[in-house]
C-alpha cells in the first residue's frame, strides 16, 4: 500500500512480534515513522510525541487541511498507550461552531480510529482559538468549558485526552473543573507536547 | 470577477456573493464527489477517497486526498463552474521581440501553423536552444485569433522565471502567474502561466496549452497531472509539448497521431552543447557521510573558487546535502543548499545570480528552468537512481547558456557508470553531431 503521509508505496512489515503488539496494520512507511520523535513523560503529563517539524506538518495536514484519514497515523500507540488505563476517558471537545467548521473533532477522530471507548461529558461554552492568542492571554481566561448535566463524576478517575500540549491551560482548565465536581483523581494525556523552550 | 470565474471551476465558499452568480444563472453547482469520483481533478482511485463521519453532513462524507493540496474537496462541497457569457476578448496585443536565429524563426513558424491546423505539436530543442523565445510569435498569434493561452509547466520555479518574461515581451496583455501562494488577481486573463497543479482549478477553460518542460517530474508520473491538462483545455484546443528530454511514449504518440514536430539540436548561439566528463571515486558515498571531501571534489571545488566561477553542486538526497554543505563551505565559505522543502529556495538562487553566493548545492530541483551565466556544474552521486538520462541530460544543459560563455565543465561524480550516465552522454554526443 502507499504511505498516507509520503505517497510512497511500502511494504508493511509482517513479523511474530508485529503480530503480536501490534494491532492495527501500519499506514505510514518507516521512514515516516522515524521522522517522529517520542517525548519524556512528566508527573503532570503523559505525552508521546515532541512537536518536531515532522509533527508540525502532520498536524498542519490533520487538523488544518483536514486530512481526517490521518487520525490513523498513530493508532498503534494511542492504543497500546491507553486500552489499559483504568480511569474514565474524556477527550478535548471542540465548540460546536468550530466542530462545524472543521467538519470533524481531532481527538474525538484520533480515539475512534485507535479503538478506545471514551466518555464525551464536556461542552465547550466559548469559541476561541487557543493557538491565536498569546501567553498572557491564554493564563488569564476564564473556564470555558462545563460539565454535562447528565454525567456524574464523583470520586471518579478520570484521563483528559487532548492532541496537543502547550501552555497546558486547556487541560489544566479542565483538571480543575473536573476536580471541583467532585473527581478522585484527574490525569492528562496527550499526543503531542511542545517542548517549553520551543 | 465575471471575467475571472470564466472557464474555473471553484469551491463555492472560497467566492464572495457565490449566490448572486448561482441565482444569475451564470455559474451551474456541482457536488464534490460525484459516484466515487472527485469532480475537481477527476480521481476516482478508492484509495484516495476518504469516507468519514462528517459533523456537517451528519452522516458519511467522502473527500479527495489527491488534490487535497489545494483545498479539500468532499462529498458536501459545491462546487461553482462558469456557464455564463464569454468575457469580451481584447485584441490590442503586442510584442516586444528579440531577434530570432533562423532555426528559433522555423520552428516558431511550424508551432503557429500547428495552432492553425488545431492540431498538436512536439517541440523538441536542446537545452539553451531558446525554447521560450520560440513560444512568443506562436502565443501573439492565437491571442490576436481571440484565444485563451495557458503554458503549464510541473515546477513552480518554471512559473516564476517564464511568467516575468512573458509580462516583458506582452507588455499590454494581463499575464497571470498561478501557483501554490501566488497572489491572484480577480479579473480574465488572456494568457496564464500555471503549474500543472493549478489546472485542476480549470475546465474547458484554454484554446491552447502548452506544456512546457512536459517530462518533468512529477508530471510525467502522476496520471492525475496529465488529467488537469485535458480537462482545463476545450475539447478541441492543440497541446504543444515542449522538452529538451522527450520520453520514448511522447515520441511515439507524436508520429502516431501525426501532430507537428520541430527539432532543434542546436544551442542559440550555435556552440555545441557541453558534453559531461565522468571522474570516478573510490567509496564516494560513504566517505561523504563520514563528512570526508574525496580528493577530486576538493580539487574541483578549488578550481572553482581560483577561477571565481559560479557553480551547481548536484546531491541526489537531502540527507547527502546536509553532511556535504559544510564540507563545500570549508572550501569556499559563501555556498548555501536548497532543496524542495526550502521557502527561501528564489532568494538563494537570485543570490547565485546576482553573485552574493558563488555556489548552490542542490537537489535534481534545479535540474531545469534556471540559467546563470558562465555556470559550472558537478553530480555527486551520479550513479543514484534518481538520476536518469533525462535528468542528466538536463542538469548538463545548465552549462554555457551564454554566448560569451558558450562552454563550461560537467562532471559526474561517482563510484560507478550507469546506463543512465552512459546514455545522457551519448544522447548529448549525437545532438551535437547531428547537421555538423
Amino acid at each position: 500500500m502507499n504511505c498516507l503521509l509520503c505517497d510512497q508505496s511500502f511494504r508493511a512489515e509482517v513479523s511474530w512480534q508485529a503480530l503480536i503488539v501490534q494491532t492495527f496494520p501500519a499506514v505510514i512507511c518507516a521512514r515516516c515513522r522515524q521522522s517522529f520523535e517520542r517525548a519524556q513523560s512528566t508527573e503532570e503529563v503523559t505525552a508521546l510525541f515532541t512537536y518536531n517539524n515532522a509533527m508540525k506538518a502532520y498536524i498542519q495536514r490533520y487538523k488544518f487541511m483536514k486530512d481526517v484519514a490521518l487520525a490513523h497515523v498513530f493508532r498503534n500507540e494511542l492504543y497500546a498507550a491507553l486500552h489499559k488505563r483504568r480511569e474514565k476517558i474524556v477527550p478535548v471537545p471542540l465548540h460546536h461552531e468550530r466542530l462545524l467548521e472543521r467538519t470533524f473533532s481531532q481527538v474525538h477522530e484520533l480515539l475512534r480510529a485507535a479503538k478506545i471507548p471514551y466518555i464525551d461529558m464536556l461542552r465547550k461554552e466559548i469559541n476561541d482559538r487557543q493557538s491565536q492568542k498569546t501567553l498572557q492571554e491564554r493564563k488569564s481566561g476564564q473556564n470555558r468549558f462545563s460539565l454535562c448535566e447528565q454525567f456524574d463524576v464523583k470520586d471518579e478517575e478520570l484521563l483528559i485526552v487532548d492532541d496537543i500540549y502547550t501552555t497546558g491551560t486547556t487541560v489544566n482548565d479542565i483538571k480543575q473543573l473536573l476536580l471541583s465536581n467532585g473527581a478522585k483523581k484527574v490525569s492528562i494525556f496527550v499526543l503531542v507536547k511542545v517542548k517549553s523552550d520551543e | 470577477m465575471d471575467g475571472f470565474l470564466e472557464g474555473r471551476l471553484i469551491d463555492r465558499n472560497v467566492i464572495e456573493h457565490a449566490h448572486t452568480y448561482i441565482q444569475s444563472g451564470q455559474v451551474i453547482c456541482i457536488q464534490g464527489i460525484e459516484n466515487g469520483r472527485c469532480m475537481r481533478c477527476h480521481n476516482n482511485d478508492p484509495r484516495y477517497l476518504f469516507t468519514y463521519h462528517c459533523a456537517v453532513c451528519n452522516g458519511p462524507c467522502t473527500y479527495c486526498r489527491k488534490c487535497i493540496q489545494l483545498g479539500r474537496i468532499s462529498s458536501c462541497t459545491t462546487l461553482l463552474k462558469w456557464c455564463g457569457p464569454q468575457h469580451p476578448r481584447t485584441n490590442d496585443h503586442t510584442l516586444e521581440l528579440s531577434g530570432l536565429s533562423a532555426a528559433q524563426q522555423r520552428a516558431s513558424d511550424e508551432l503557429i501553423e500547428s495552432i492553425r491546423q488545431k492540431r498538436s505539436h512536439l517541440l523538441h530543442a536542446v537545452c539553451g536552444a531558446g525554447k521560450t523565445e520560440i513560444l512568443f510569435q506562436p502565443v501573439l498569434y492565437a491571442l490576436q485569433q481571440q484565444l485563451r493561452v495557458c503554458i503549464a509547466t510541473p515546477r513552480t520555479d518554471v512559473v516564476l522565471e517564464l511568467a516575468p518574461r512573458l509580462q516583458r515581451a506582452f507588455p499590454k496583455t494581463f499575464v497571470q502567474p498561478l501557483y501554490g501562494g501566488a497572489p491572484v488577481e480577480h479579473r480574465f486573463a488572456p494568457l496564464i502561466v500555471a503549474t500543472t497543479h493549478q489546472l485542476l482549478r480549470f475546465e474547458a477553460a484554454f484554446d491552447v496549452m502548452i506544456v512546457d518542460e512536459a517530462d518533468a517530474f512529477p508530471y510525467t508520473y502522476d496520471e492525475m497531472l496529465q488529467r488537469a491538462v485535458n480537462k482545463a483545455k476545450t475539447a478541441d484546443a492543440p497541446v504543444c509539448f515542449v522538452t529538451a528530454t522527450p520520453s520514448k511514449k511522447l515520441l511515439a504518440t507524436c508520429k502516431k497521431e501525426r501532430w507537428g514536430y520541430s527539432f532543434l539540436p542546436r544551442r542559440y548561439h550555435g556552440y555545441s552543447l557541453p558534453v559531461p566528463r565522468i571522474s570516478t571515486v573510490w567509496r564516494l558515498h560513504a566517505k561523504l557521510q563520514k563528512n570526508k571531501l574525496p580528493n577530486k571534489l576538493y580539487d574541483w571545488l578549488k578550481l572553482r573558487k581560483e577561477k571565481q566561477q559560479p557553480f551547481l553542486l548536484f546531491l541526489p538526497t537531502i540527507e547527502l546535502i546536509e553532511c556535504v554543505l559544510p564540507l563545500v563551505q570549508q572550501v569556499i565559505p559563501n555556498v548555501e543548499a536548497v532543496h524542495a522543502k526550502d521557502e527561501q529556495r528564489k532568494e538563494k538562487v537570485l543570490q547565485l545570480r546576482e553573485g552574493q553566493l558563488q555556489g548552490l548545492v542542490t537537489s535534481t530541483i534545479l535540474e531545469r528552468g534556471i540559467t546563470i551565466t558562465n555556470v559550472q556544474v558537478a553530480v555527486v552521486c551520479a550513479d543514484d537512481a534518481i538520476f536518469d538520462a533525462g535528468a542528466l541530460i538536463q542538469i548538463s544543459g545548465r552549462v554555457g547558456r551564454h554566448v560569451h560563455y558558450a562552454s563550461g565543465d560537467v562532471v559526474f561524480f561517482s563510484e560507478a557508470i550507469t546506463i543512465a550516465m552512459d546514455e545522457a552522454i551519448a544522447e548529448i554526443k549525437r545532438l551535437n553531431a547531428v547537421m555538423t
